[in-house]
């Protein structure tokens, strides 16, 4: 459990519209978790992976209604994956849309009542479940998730504009919550394992090697990687591991690893798993 | 199993034999087997068929062994070539497609990488 709650502004966040009936079912065939039966305005995290297994990108799936998504993806992997979800869309019914105008702040933590307060029907929403809210004439959708390893977080997404950021943000701190500056959100990363885009989001690595173990459904049948997936699940033959270092204790003489991030003193490895 | 002209795909009389019986446990006459690609399956694409009653726009029509097949054009670019299959009994895997357009197959035969 947390200790303290904080809201973080995701700046690196980049988002897609996917409209068209087969949308749903064109993303299951093309990830590990199972998206194909997500109810309207349910959130769903899913990795798009290669035929090799390796990481397209890891994004939030917001299901408007069953005509339109919303993917949240990063800037560091968006065109990379609107380019892989063509590449599959043969005869679907399935379009994708970049969105520049939109944004994500996130709170993070456990100390929610104020907000609860200010948004009385976010206390009933249930966790991966969203909700759209108007504030200041401003859309919202407003989700209760996680973040990539687990952690609860409830999601602000605004529809109309950037330039309602800071006007978010100033709301979130007048209930009292304040701000992780983006450098000491990268320390509460790096000491929590949370995987980032280009980062330890790459394509040099498959879900695995990244301990995303909970975003894949190894019973929802055939994906674009899932045989490798499943190959390396059932021998245990995953060959990486990552884990947080501090930064003194890396020596030069480690073999097998690779610093992917660092951060005040502390660093995530990838490292080889015969090595460790 | 001898080749087939890239203009077209084949159907072996044993795999038309068992798409007349799914049509007709499913009540449609007349029918026609639609043959299709989609996008997913481990290897990166894979095979649909579905017994359908309407024809669609842009399909290639091909009839064999009595039955009409419907390719939509932007799947037959995948399945030039093709010879659809049947392999009964039972350790029998269904439907089989040998595809010469298909650099890499998944396991179970459903999937493959062009």
């Amino acid at each position: 459990m947390l200790s303290e709650t904080f809201f973080v502004n995701f700046s690196q966040a980049s988002f897609l519209f996917q409209k068209g009936l087969d949308s749903l079912d064109l993303l299951d065939r093309l990830s590990t978790n199972s998206v194909l039966r997500l109810s309207d305005k349910c959130i769903r995290t899913t990795i798009v992976t290669d035929e090799k297994a390796k990481i397209i990108d890891v994004l939030n799936v917001w299901k408007i209604d069953k005509n339109k998504l919303l993917l949240e993806s990063n800037i560091e992997n968006v065109k990379k994956l609107i380019s892989w979800i063509n590449k599959f869309t043969i005869e679907e019914d399935s379009r994708i849309q970049e969105q520049k105008n939109f944004f994500k702040v996130s709170i993070i933590g456990n100390d929610l009542n104020k907000l609860y307060k200010f948004i009385p029907s976010l206390k009933s929403t249930k966790k991966g479940n969203f909700i759209e809210v108007n504030m200041n004439s401003k859309r919202y959708l407003i989700g209760k998730h996680e973040l990539f390893n687990g952690l609860d977080s409830i999601d602000f997404i605004c529809l109309d504009g950037e330039s309602s950021r800071n006007k978010l943000k100033k709301m979130i701190l007048n209930i009292g919550i304040s701000e992780k500056t983006k450098e000491d959100f990268e320390l509460f990363r790096i000491k929590n394992l949370i995987p980032k885009s280009g980062n330890e989001i790459i394509d040099s690595y498959n879900p695995l090697d990244l301990g995303l173990e909970r975003l894949i459904d190894f019973s929802k049948g055939c994906y674009v990687g899932q045989e490798v997936i499943a190959r390396l699940d059932t021998y245990k033959k995953v060959q990486n591991i990552m884990h947080m270092i501090k930064v003194d204790d890396i020596d030069s003489n480690m073999r097998g690893t690779k610093i992917t991030s660092s951060s005040g003193g502390y660093a995530i490895a990838i490292s080889k798993k015969k090595f460790v | 199993m001898s080749q087939v002209p890239i203009n077209t795909i084949e159907i072996t009389e044993r795999a038309a034999s068992k798409v007349k019986k799914f049509a007709e446990n499913e009540g449609k006459n007349p029918f026609a087997l639609k043959v299709a690609v989609k996008g997913g399956g481990c290897s990166g694409l894979t095979y649909d068929l579905e017994i359908v009653d309407t024809p669609a726009e842009n399909e290639k029509i091909i009839k064999q062994h009595g039955v009409e097949i419907r390719i939509p054009k932007k799947s037959f670019i995948f399945l030039a070539g093709t010879i659809l299959d049947f392999s009964d009994g039972l350790n029998g895997k269904g439907f089989l497609f040998s595809n010469p357009n298909a650099k890499k197959s998944c396991g179970c035969g459903t999937s493959f990488s062009v």
